[in-house]
């Protein structure tokens, strides 16, 4: 017993020291490899900030409404999305694949020691944003019901990932089991995970329309929050159990902390009992039909590295669905707009003057954020890893090179912001110039930012992965690109609405 | 005889300071093979990788068939070819896709392409894989499906860092046939090994590299003297 728990810390260290790339940060003598891991932590730091900042205001809004009572709940939720779509993203490749697993395999270490120490390592993340949320949640819920009252919450908050968690990779593992035998394995799985992601977003629409039932006056919203805490209660026990826990309840806080705990507990011996196979399956190409063994017909470089850049991006599911989780939303968006009434919703917003004569041009940037949130640029570089030294030594003009990395971005971009743009230009009666802006702005606004995302990733590429993931969300450029595209958009809505 | 690829003074400078090469010069002529030898370290993978313009370096120059891989990076890497020590075609590619992406690239037309490809897939006996992703090749394969992407342009400068490393013999024999066939059609290759019967045999000419020096070059007789390049190599090595 002893012994695994030295094998999990040991492991788990090895884990814990390439977060953030703080051992390059420690030990490597390349400066510029230095400055960039010091960017990349400022980045992070930044970030926390932001996002102990907005925690702080949803509290602060939620107390101001006279709705403390629902902050537990209400930051359960979002902690319990949050986890959720980090460890789906991260997927069973977190725990079963990796370049050091075959490593790992071989030496004298219990399998079941590589998945805690995988799982700790991922908690490890969790619980820090569990912290970063939770305690400015946790202050404000403090001042009006009792600094004990605020210490409960923030513990309570800091079990809650695990359950979320251990679930998102109970599921990705079992799709990825289903998975291993069928052709195009990363296309289904992203298939799978896009459907799983509208499934989430459609719940939470539905939540929201739910409560909306015309203007937003402070009644109006604290039965409208009302009616969301008993439909969340009743949908997900855990956040009723944080409420319980935060008032004082200590069986709720056992209660939280056993199911959370054994939940992980029941996805390490899961993942142990099958890690051999799944190591193995996810360690092997996809069992691809086999392709011909001829060589095709002469292309330009353009379309042969345009053709490359697709099927490195239909190859992976992580790439997939994260480059594609803007154009998702706007598309559910759209969709919605369509099916349901929409006087409801536009209602309040029409009330207030200054929405209502700029609400063409205010759809404009929600569709130019949303349209900032995809980009297949910051992260295409990055992607190349091991395999850009190959392509460096090639004759591969810079233009054909990146432009076929853009190329990538508009074919996915374009169609669906025209599509989106011109049908919700229809369905608003819009006028044909207003129309017109709803699809050219957004799509020369992911024109630019996937120039800015290829310029930021050639800045910082990061070809040293081990998993697809930590190309693909965790690198520089895509934190960077990401927070640019939001946050243009939202500067300039901001600036009009208030100037 | 044409100078297929000349170095000049090559400086390369890690960050941190290590001098990995240092003041470097040589040259090779199309029909010679090259063999570069030295211990681990002592600055061949650095020189290959800046010849193929993969590296930039800090000092010197170097040119391939005549032009120079700065300023004509693109015309430089049209005549040459490279295999690195580590092959990495693209995971997500069949072998027969990734050779037409160097095909593209390399600017071959169809027929040279598919006559090449089934030569020399026959010759390494990889004609079955070419329609797998190259994400399920072993090492040797991925190294016989490089080595057949390199040759499919026929280049007139073919640079080998280590390879005949993961290669079964039957493999071995053929590459070594096939450098010989490209060098009497007037190509030119440059290759390092640490397999010193490889170089004594098949090279026509040797450098030893030390801490980023060349501290010997010619024949492989002129330099022996009578002793095996294993005897002499180890003597130079001692010496440092």
């Amino acid at each position: 017993m002893m012994t695994r728990i030295r094998e999990t810390a040991l492991l788990l260290r090895i884990q814990l020291c390439r977060l953030g790339g703080i051992n390059s940060l420690l030990h490597g003598h390349d400066p510029r490899q230095k400055r960039r891991a010091l960017g990349t932590l400022a980045l992070c730091l930044m970030l926390v900030l932001m996002a102990s900042g907005y925690s702080l205001m949803l509290a602060m809004m939620l107390a101001d409404l006279g709705a403390v009572g629902m902050i537990p709940q209400a930051f359960t939720l979002a902690l319990t999305a949050l986890a959720f779509m980090t460890a789906m993203f991260k997927g069973p490749e977190m725990l079963f694949g990796g370049s050091d697993t075959p490593a790992l395999r071989a030496m004298p270490v219990a399998p079941g020691s590589i998945v805690a120490s995988r799982l700790l390592a991922l908690l490890a993340t969790e619980l820090v944003f569990s912290l970063l949320i939770g305690v400015p949640a946790g202050a404000v819920y403090g001042l009006h019901m009792g600094a004990a009252g605020g210490v409960r919450l923030v513990l309570a908050l800091c079990l809650v990932p695990a359950l979320p968690m251990a679930a998102a990779l109970a599921l990705g593992t079992l799709l990825a089991r289903l998975t291993l035998r069928m052709r195009h394995r990363a296309l289904l799985t992203a298939v799978l995970n896009v459907a799983l992601f509208v499934a989430i977003m459609a719940l939470c629409g539905a939540l929201t329309a739910a409560g909306v039932q015309g203007r937003l006056t402070q009644s109006v919203m604290l039965a409208m929050m009302g009616r969301l805490d008993r439909l969340l209660t009743g949908l997900y026990p855990p956040a009723d159990w944080t409420a319980q826990a935060a008032a004082g309840n200590g069986g709720a806080l056992v209660l939280l902390a056993a199911v959370s705990l054994g939940a992980l507990a029941l996805l390490t011996l899961a993942a142990t009992a099958c890690f051999a196979r799944l190591a193995d399956a996810l360690g092997m190409a996809a069992p691809a039909a086999r392709g011909s063994t001829q060589t095709g017909r002469p292309r330009s470089p353009l379309r042969a590295l345009y053709g490359k850049e697709v099927r490195r991006f239909t190859s992976s599911s992580i790439y997939m669905m994260n480059a594609s989780a803007g154009l998702l939303i706007y598309a559910m968006a759209t969709a919605a707009a369509c099916l349901t009434d929409l006087q409801p919703v536009l209602a309040p917003l029409l009330a207030v003057p200054v929405v209502r004569s700029r609400l063409p041009g205010l759809l404009t940037l929600a569709a130019m954020l949303l349209a900032g949130m995809t980009s297949t640029t910051s992260s295409s570089i990055s992607m190349e890893g091991r395999q850009m030294e190959t392509l460096h030594a090639m004759p591969v003009r810079r233009r054909d090179w990146l432009g076929a990395k853009l190329l990538l971005q508009m074919t996915l971009s374009a169609p669906v912001l025209a599509l989106c743009g011109g049908v919700l230009a229809l369905r608003l009666g819009l006028s044909a110039a207003q129309g017109a802006m709803l699809i050219l702005a957004p799509a020369a606004y992911s024109l630019v930012m996937g120039i800015v995302g290829l310029a930021l990733n050639l800045r910082f590429p990061r070809f040293d992965w081990e998993r697809e993931v930590e190309a693909v969300k965790n690198g520089l450029s895509v934190l960077l690109t990401i927070l640019i595209g939001m946050l243009v958009p939202l500067g300039i809505g901001a600036a009009w609405l208030l100037l | 005889m044409e100078t297929m690829l000349e170095i000049q003074n090559l400086t390369k400078v890690y960050p941190g300071g290590k001098r990995a090469v240092d003041g470097l010069s040589l040259a090779v002529r199309a029909g010679e093979i090259y063999g570069f030898i030295g211990h681990n370290g002592a600055g061949k993978s650095t020189t290959i990788r800046a010849v193929c313009g993969v590296m930039d370096f800090d000092g010197g120059s170097i040119r391939v068939a005549g032009c120079d891989v700065r300023a004509q990076a693109l015309e430089a890497k049209r005549r040459m070819a490279y295999l690195p020590d580590t092959p990495e075609p693209y995971p997500f590619m069949t072998g027969a896709q990734f050779i037409s992406l160097t095909a593209d690239l390399y600017g071959v037309g169809e027929r040279e392409r598919s006559a090449r490809t089934q030569r020399y897939a026959a010759l390494f006996g990889m004609e079955q894989s070419l329609g797998e992703l190259t994400g399920a090749y072993s090492h040797g394969m991925r190294q016989k499906l490089m080595l057949i992407a390199a040759l499919v342009h026929q280049p007139s400068l073919l640079v080998l860092d280590e390879p005949f490393v993961g290669l079964d013999p039957e493999a071995s024999f053929h590459l070594k046939e096939v450098m010989r066939e490209l060098c009497a059609q007037g190509s030119a290759i440059f290759f390092s090994t640490h397999v010193l019967e490889v170089a004594q045999k098949l090279c026509s000419r040797v450098g030893i590299l030390r801490d980023g020096r060349l501290i010997a070059e010619g024949t492989p007789e002129e330099i022996g003297n009578g002793r095996s390049l294993e005897d002499v190599f180890m003597e130079e090595t001692r010496e440092g």
